[in-house]
């Protein structure tokens, strides 16, 4: 019987399914409580269809620019007048444009008279001769800023601003990966104390792949149900452990978990902090929808190879790039595939088609990322 | 990892992370003449949130046109990933406190009859249609209204269509605590619906 903790973390995940349309069949929710929240949050989605319209009249007419028409150009004939008043800024709270007052056309004048009062004296004290006399001519000169430093293979940083690190790599051989469809995935989680992951006790038999999971932050603790090898990375040892299937070891920052998806090993936070991780892997098949709706989810998604690897090995990189605002890496080598996740899952960092990971954000972020080169040719991308 | 079988899987595909949100809010930041696309996409979700908080279509539709000027007015300011997080979050931070203010605003509180709502709101309807409105709206509000505030505002982000990172964001509370509202507010709508879904089975 679970815990009641238990329940609202799974009518959590159940809920989370729900508003984002993914399957909710994984959720060991009660099939009563289960219909009577379907049924509820279909019943208070229903939204009537032309106050859309209305709104963005006033939205309209509440800026001096003009929003550019979407769907919800509002028709003629269905402004509907509004009786209370609303708080906050709106149409009546704006100043009316139209013809000028001639008070306001008299101040425009005193303004340019000054203007040109000011630069006439300008003018006069340092000679026309003298202004722009500095300034270079001839084509601009590029400034060359300081060569960049690959950090991993395929992503490296293009100046001081943005930073990459290699979390973790390897070099998977054919045998390594499953044979069929292909997927890549990566997910950025946040595991509270007491917390479990994966969060399903039953046994995993969606999917074959090496997966790879790093921690960042605190100390988890694993128990190993079949095979699986931890490097060591935090203490920059790269050492290499095989613990046997019922053993358990804890593992911390830089530390990275390696094994199957068929075989997960049960992790567990016995600290009282939270512990961040980023996990990776490949695999064939498609993952139960309780591992995406986990409750420390961060962000993360798949992307399907177009058809099968191929020939020869395959490097794998987990890298983290912190971007300042506007900040880019180099893309990688062509033919390489990258998923990248933002911390806060809100995609200001894009990757773009040549695999070059960009913050189109205001903020600096720290990205993760990982990048799939073929040591073989040709491309992973289709 | 060798030699490994080849399994058979019949599930749905995950979800990849959406990034149209951060491309609209960053047009939209260099040109507000941009604003439409992001209007599209969240004016349902503000507007029933707003509906589900004060009761009437006409006050909800006063609200969402606020909720979306100071939006307008404060998204040159918004940057992405700080303590405001997510787009969503804040955007409907923004929704909570605005709805917030017409709450303490007295005359908003008055809640109309609905089917007067529904009949105001939507041009021209059919009967069966208003009927069919004004009974859901109906049986989300009395639920609704048998919640504590707490529980409430929790389900009415859930409405909107919030995940749980999302509404405590928007709340301001810890993601445990809003699980727990949420796991007792469940329990509760499953106990409010069980009559009515008997009564379907009836009929």
């Amino acid at each position: 019987m679970p815990d009641e903790r238990t329940a609202a973390d799974q009518v959590a995940a159940f809920w989370d399914a729900l508003v984002l349309g993914v399957p909710t069949d994984e959720f060991a929710v009660d099939d009563e409580l289960a219909a009577a929240l379907r049924r509820f949050q279909e019943i208070g989605a229903a939204t009537p269809t032309t106050a859309r319209e209305r709104v963005w009249e006033r939205l309209q007419s509440s800026l001096a620019t003009p929003l550019q028409a979407g769907k919800a150009r509002p028709r003629l004939g269905q402004r509907r007048r509004i009786d209370g008043p609303i708080v906050g800024s709106t149409a009546a709270d704006q100043p009316r444009r139209g013809r000028p007052s001639s008070n306001w056309v008299l101040a425009q004048f005193a303004t340019a008279f000054l203007l040109l009062v000011t630069l006439a004296l300008g003018l006069s004290t340092l000679g026309v001769g003298r202004l722009g006399s500095d300034r270079p001519t001839g084509p601009p000169v590029r400034i060359e800023g300081p060569d960049a430093e690959a950090l991993v293979p395929g992503i490296a940083t293009p100046s001081a601003g943005p930073a990459v690190a290699t979390l973790f790599a390897t070099t998977l051989s054919t045998d390594d990966l499953p044979s069929g469809q292909l997927r890549v995935v990566l997910w950025r989680l946040s595991l509270a104390p007491g917390d479990g992951f994966p969060p399903w006790t039953r046994s995993q038999s969606c999917c074959r792949g090496p997966q790879f999971t790093h921690v960042l932050e605190g100390e988890l603790t694993v128990r190993a149900t079949e095979s699986i090898e931890v490097v060591r990375g935090g203490d920059g040892s790269a050492t290499l452990l095989r613990p046997v299937p019922g053993e358990e070891i804890v593992v911390g920052p830089g530390d990275t978990i390696v094994h199957d998806f068929a075989f997960p090993a049960a992790y567990t936070v016995r600290g009282e902090h939270p512990v961040q991780i980023v996990n990776a892997g490949l695999f064939s098949g498609t993952m139960p929808s309780p591992w995406l709706r986990h409750s420390g989810y961060l962000g993360g998604g798949t992307e399907a190879l177009d058809g099968p690897l191929p020939p020869g090995p395959v490097s794998v990189s987990l890298i983290r790039a912190e971007l300042p605002p506007g900040g880019e890496t180099r893309p990688p080598p062509f033919g390489s595939l990258v998923l990248a996740t933002s911390d806060a899952d809100n995609a200001n960092v894009v990757t773009r088609p040549d695999g070059s990971l960009f913050n189109l954000g205001g903020a600096p972020e720290t990205s993760y990322a990982v990048v799939l080169e073929p040591t073989g040719k040709p491309s992973l991308l289709p | 990892m060798r030699g490994l079988p080849q399994p058979v899987i019949a599930d749905e595909e995950p979800p990849r992370p959406s990034l149209t949100d951060a491309l609209l809010v960053a047009r939209a930041q260099r040109d507000p003449a941009a604003f439409a696309p992001l209007y599209e996409l969240y004016f349902d979700p503000v507007y029933r949130y707003c509906y589900h908080r004060l009761g009437s279509w006409e006050a909800a539709e006063d609200a969402t046109s606020v909720v979306f000027t100071n939006v307008l007015a404060a998204l040159p300011r918004y940057r992405p990933g700080t303590r405001s997080g997510s787009f969503r979050s804040w955007l409907f931070a923004i929704a909570h406190n605005v709805v917030a203010n017409q709450l303490r605003a007295d005359r908003y509180r008055r809640v109309r009859p609905l089917d007067e709502a529904v009949a105001v709101v939507d041009v021209a309807p059919t009967p069966e249609a208003s009927a069919l409105a004004a009974e859901t709206s109906r049986t989300v509000r009395a639920v609704l209204a048998e919640l504590t505030p707490d529980q409430r505002q929790v389900v009415e982000l859930r409405l909107a269509g919030l995940t749980d990172a999302e509404i405590a964001r928007v709340l301001g509370r810890k993601a445990g605590t809003i699980r727990m509202a949420q796991y007792r507010a469940a329990l509760r709508i499953r106990a409010l619906l069980r009559p009515s879904r008997e009564e379907d089975r009836d009929a």
